[in-house]
């Protein structure tokens, strides 16, 4: 099971995504935090759980691996106007470049839902966890519009290779990869709150997810203190307020939706 | 050689100097839509054209063109139809 979770700061995101893996941890789970404010481990360190892996990536880390890894690949490509750019200062200009940051998480996703365990994926806040989700549709629109330039380009000049061709065809297939295994495998539980904001927010986020093609499979009210339903077609369950640390709190909750996760995983996989 | 053999061969060769032309701005304009931050446009870098950068020299010595030609884009034209 793929399971992103999402909803609006704050409605208890990390808890539900404790909670998941302490329901999947039999057959083994992976936790990846993408909320760059990161506490998973912080609410198991209340407990003694094993068996649960925790990914919490520091993406500044990442970026700045990651932009070292390419001014190293500049340099060995021997960039013949190297001279002309002070590089290292090009390179940590890049790191502020509006949009990298959802494109480190994009990265992220990618590289953990090919794993062949469970995996729970605790989202950001709304607005940059469906940017991230929208910056993948809108490059691969932004790819495949290159290449059809590029391809022009390769066919005026009788060109027989061209590295940027096959580069660009390399990341237009990788990203559909992704969207095509996010639609197939993966599945999303929506996390909310009783009040009105959360609901505009959880019917803000359902309603993108749904136009693109992604499955929403339950709808978790947490800290609820009725039983109203809030969207008609999807599986709900309401989540009572659980007193104790955070731990007990998570181990609270996986106990209610251990018997809705094991229906919704049956389904989603039919 | 006749008149309409030199003719032929004439329009031949401009027909491919517009060609050319052409593509060398096709070629401009796809590095623009990766590299025009290098030049200061403020348009923000992918990392997909930091993924391409490394292989993308020459791409990048075109956008460079952009900056030269761009003081005399009216010489450029008439020169493409060899007005003096």
């Amino acid at each position: 099971m793929k399971v992103f979770v999402v909803g609006k700061g704050g409605t208890g995101k990390s808890t539900v995504s404790v909670a998941l893996s302490l329901i999947l941890k039999e057959k083994g789970v992976k936790v990846i935090s993408l909320d760059p404010a990161h506490n998973i481990k912080d609410i198991l360190s209340y407990g003694t759980v094993q068996g649960i892996e925790v990914v919490e990536p520091d993406f500044d880390e990442e970026l700045k691996k990651y932009l070292k890894k390419l001014t190293d690949t500049m340099k060995k490509e021997a960039f013949r106007y190297l001279t002309l750019f002070n590089l290292e200062n090009l390179v940590d200009t890049l790191r502020y470049s509006p949009g990298t940051e959802e494109h480190m998480l994009l990265e992220a996703i990618e590289k953990h839902l090919s794993d062949s365990e469970n995996v729970v994926f605790d989202t950001p806040p709304t607005g940059l966890f469906l940017k991230v989700l929208g910056l993948l549709d809108s490059n691969i629109l932004w790819i495949s519009r290159l290449i059809k330039i590029r391809e022009d380009i390769v066919k005026r000049k009788n060109l027989k290779d061209d590295r940027i061709l096959e580069l660009l065809n390399v990341e237009f297939a990788k990203l559909n990869s992704l969207k095509e295994n996010l639609l197939k495998n993966a599945v999303f539980i929506n996390v909310m709150n009783e009040d009105a904001l959360s609901l505009r927010e959880s019917k803000r986020i359902i309603t993108f997810l749904r136009k693109r093609g992604y499955r929403v499979i339950l709808n978790i009210v947490n800290k609820s203190s009725t039983t109203q339903t809030f969207f008609e077609n999807i599986k709900h369950i309401n989540i009572p307020p659980i007193s104790g640390n955070p731990y007990n709190i998570a181990s609270g909750t996986s106990r209610l939706l251990e018997e809705i996760i094991k229906e919704v995983n049956d389904e989603s996989l039919d | 050689m006749n008149v309409i053999e030199i003719l032929k061969a004439f329009f031949k060769e401009k027909a491919f100097s517009f060609y050319d032309a052409e593509t060398q701005e096709k070629e401009k304009l796809f590095s623009f839509l990766l590299f025009g931050w290098i030049l200061g446009f403020p348009m923000p870098s992918s990392l997909l054209s930091l993924k391409l950068l490394p292989y993308a020299d020459e791409e990048i010595s075109k956008l460079l063109l952009i900056v030269r030609d761009l003081d005399d884009q009216f010489g450029k034209a008439l020169g493409q139809f060899d007005i003096d």
